[in-house]
């Protein structure tokens, strides 16, 4: 009786699986050898190579390898996704969680502060990415930018965040405009993240860190950092490869949705396969940089699956 | 009632019966007149059978009826023109020329038009030809038509040419430009110039004076110098970024190029010059411009450079700007960089380069007619055609150009008194500057070679490299593109 409940089970979790492993072999498991197929070719968008293209093998692949642009593409990809994902957003995050948090357990006006504070950080992580770079954009705009008025206000020479010639660290300041616009993106879904991990820390700890008199800080440097570590290598990660290949945010928040102007084409390895592949028009070249960027993802896939087990 | 006559009514009742019943049986109904009783039988017996012939016909023809109906064929699809345009045609203006076109061509009435105008036109041509649902009308550059014909994206339009006189209005340059292999696959809707925006109020007043025409890159660089000795903060403005995209490339390197007598392809050797003097001459003027601060050393490193231009010349900071003639927009009277009474105080120049030589350069944003997918013709090119020949008449074509403003490709719209009165600015330029201008290769490798003129003249521009390394890169660059038997480096940098 039991093992025809069982089948049965089975076979409902199967028809139920069905549509989506369809859907996935369709339209993810086949495109990835056509896109295998098209990175081998010399297909472009206009012009003959438009019509009829050549198999050249893996000279995409070889051109990649002595193409400056896909170098520091490739580096500014990582400089984001390391300063973005890593330092920024998951320590930002786990401080906003501790602040949260230590609100909920104290008095009902703080609570309530907390609460308020929670639900302006989702918004920003709800809201839409067009809307937000732009919101960004109208931020740190070189004319009448919020935060060049604020600079010259106080006195101080506004900076233009979307000039190339402008470094910081040896790292354009575009690229830390958007670094800092990713951060307060990002930052919520580790708040999130870490929030539902510390139900799970036993309330005790807190309390006799408190009786023994731990400050704020102290609380989260010495309780809430060791028990959440374990979740630090997955969230990582995550953040690592949503920051990675950036495109809409970053793409608007540059060239407002015109590619032809004001787009800086090396910001990240996703924006220079696109600007390749729509702006240079080749198609081929353009997808040997994606098949690259879907090997980093593999391997990073690989090794979420391994730090959640 | 007494018993008495309980018993009368009953003996009266009991005789009513008896006496109706007599008559009834006196009084029989006549038999049918004229038919025997077998015939009648006979005739009723044949009216069932009609009547079950009826019904069985009856069912026979509900199932053929049925039948018909499922075998009718589908209604027609609906007859659809589709475009994709861009912010300069927005769909309202095509709506406008759909209503003129159905009013002299009332069979388009069963016609509907659908225009589409997403933030990225081209990729949104590509995406829907590769799935063979490409619009009829899409706009183009013209100096992309040759490089959209050999992709197969294009529908000729040279029959329907051959009928339309409005064609001799067009300029046999400008319909070169969109001529590829013997068709002519599109027809601009305007076209351009590009010329030194001046501050001709700021001349005068620094004593150099009004009107004025420098001769040549050299005297233009010693009126700079008089002119920052003055007090003028960046008195030249010009693209000389990436971030500028084909301005960089087409409103000042080209021009300063041909003026210089350089060129970048030949055509009667079909070759693409990677070096020459005129290249070093040009790339030199760029160095000195931003080596000496003669302009704003902030253009070739900002994100949206345009603003800084128009900022300065706004405000004075710059008396010099090469841009196209629809830059007047921005600052005339409405524009985002209006500058007070800017009919008085600006005035253009001619592109120099050699002592005495000039140059400018034209384009021109063209309606095509495109394919439906690989090798799928378009859905019924000829209305298609009517819709656009309309946006091609002289009375639509005076309405927008006057608006935007542009420059009508079309000759008899130029010579219109209404455009006259209303751009008289554009009427010199006409006049003064087509007779210099020139057209950029249109060839399938331009756009990405346009790419790399613009990457020189920034790393120059910036100071980064010298002009000869620049220039080495770039020769490079274009080789490993369209291969050594392709090119002409008149200077031999590449060998040495």
């Amino acid at each position: 009786m039991k093992s025809r409940k069982i089948k049965k089970h089975k076979i409902i979790i199967f028809l139920l699986l069905t549509i989506p492993i369809a859907y996935y072999i369709l339209f993810k498991l086949v495109i990835i050898p056509y896109a295998f197929y098209i990175s081998l070719t010399d297909r472009a968008l206009i012009g003959p190579k438009a019509r009829k293209w050549n198999f050249i093998g893996l000279e995409n692949y070889i051109k990649l390898m002595r193409d400056p642009e896909f170098h520091s593409s490739l580096k500014n990809s990582l400089i984001y996704a390391i300063v973005c994902g890593v330092l920024g957003q998951l320590w930002l995050g786990l401080l906003l969680s501790q602040l949260i948090w230590h609100g909920k357990l104290h008095g009902k006006l703080r609570e309530k502060l907390t609460t308020f504070l929670y639900v302006l950080a989702v918004l920003t992580w709800i809201m839409p990415e067009t809307v937000a770079a732009f919101e960004i954009r109208a931020m740190l705009g070189r004319g009448k930018g919020m935060l060049n008025v604020i600079l010259e206000s106080l006195g101080l020479r506004p900076v233009d965040w979307f000039n190339l010639g402008n470094t910081w660290l040896g790292v354009p300041i575009m690229l830390w405009a958007l670094i800092l616009a990713n951060i307060w993106k990002g930052c919520t879904f580790s708040m999130t993240v870490s929030l539902a991990a510390m139900e799970g820390i036993p309330q005790e700890l807190y309390d006799a860190a408190k009786i023994d008199g731990a400050s704020w800080w102290q609380q989260f440097i010495y309780i809430t950092i060791p028990m959440l570590k374990h979740l630090f290598p997955f969230m990582i990660l995550v953040l690592f490869s949503g920051s990675f290949t950036h495109f809409t945010f970053l793409y608007v928040l540059m060239g407002g949705g015109a590619p032809e102007a004001g787009l800086w084409r090396e910001a990240n390895v996703a924006i220079y396969a696109y600007s390749v592949a729509f702006a240079y028009y080749l198609v081929g070249y353009g997808t040997a940089i994606s098949v690259i960027v879907m090997l980093i993802y593999t391997v990073l896939g690989i090794l979420i699956q391994r730090f959640r087990r | 009632m007494s018993q008495r006559w309980k018993i009368y009514i009953v003996i009266v009742a009991i005789i009513c019966l008896i006496i109706g019943a007599s008559i009834g049986y006196v009084i029989k109904p006549a038999p049918p007149v004229g038919i025997p009783a077998e015939e009648y039988e006979k005739l009723k017996a044949d009216y069932e059978a009609l009547k079950a012939d009826y019904e069985k016909l009856k069912a026979e023809n509900e199932a053929l009826k049925k039948e018909i109906e499922r075998l009718r064929p589908a209604p027609p699809p609906p007859k659809v023109i589709k475009g994709i345009t861009h912010s300069d045609i927005p769909p309202e203006s095509w709506e406008k020329a759909f209503e003129l076109a159905k009013e002299r061509w009332p069979e388009l009435a069963e016609f509907k038009l659908e225009v589409m105008m997403p933030p990225d036109p081209k990729t949104a041509f590509f995406t829907a030809f590769e799935a063979g649902e490409a619009p009829q009308i899409v706009v183009v550059d013209s100096f992309e038509v040759p490089s959209w014909v050999e992709a197969g994206y294009l529908y000729p339009l040279t029959e329907f040419l051959e009928e339309w006189d409005g064609v001799l209005q067009f300029p046999k340059p400008l319909l070169d430009m969109v001529t590829w292999r013997g068709g002519v696959y599109a027809l601009p809707y305007q076209t351009d110039v590009r010329v030194i925006w001046t501050r001709k109020d700021i001349l005068i007043e620094k004593g150099i004076g009004w009107p004025y025409q420098v001769k040549g890159l050299d005297e233009w660089l010693e009126v700079a110098r008089t002119l920052k000795a003055k007090g003028v903060e960046y008195p030249i403005a010009l693209q000389s970024s990436r971030a500028w995209g084909e301005g960089t490339t087409m409103q000042a390197f080209l021009p300063l190029l041909w003026a210089c007598g350089g060129d970048l392809y030949d055509w009667s050797k079909r070759k693409w010059i990677v070096s020459s003097e005129a290249y070093l001459k040009v790339l030199n003027f760029y160095r000195t411009i931003y080596k000496e601060e003669f302009a704003n050393p902030e253009v070739p490193r900002a994100a949206r450079p345009w603003e800084i231009c128009l900022k300065d010349f706004q405000e004075g900071r710059t008396v010099f700007y090469i841009d196209g003639n629809w830059a007047m927009g921005a600052f005339w009277p409405g524009g985002d960089y209006e500058i007070p009474d800017a009919p008085e105080k600006v005035d253009f120049m001619l592109i120099p380069g050699l002592p005495g030589k000039f140059a400018s350069a034209s384009g021109g944003w063209c309606f095509a007619m495109a394919r439906k997918g690989r090798g799928i013709p378009p859905d019924w090119p000829e209305v298609a055609w009517k819709i656009m020949s309309v946006f091609y008449s002289s009375d639509l074509m005076a309405d927008y150009c006057i608006k935007r403003p542009w420059l009508p490709p079309r000759a008899d719209v130029a010579a219109r008194e209404d455009f006259k009165k209303a751009l008289p600015l554009f009427v010199r330029m006409s006049e003064e500057v087509l007779p210099y201008t020139r057209y950029r290769p249109a060839l399938p490798e331009y756009p990405k070679i346009s790419e790399y003129i613009q990457l020189m003249v920034e790393e120059v521009a910036t100071l980064k490299k010298t002009p000869e390394e620049a220039l080495r890169d770039f020769a490079a660059k274009v080789r490993d593109l369209v291969g050594s038997e392709n090119i002409i480096d008149e200077l031999g940098i590449l060998k040495g």
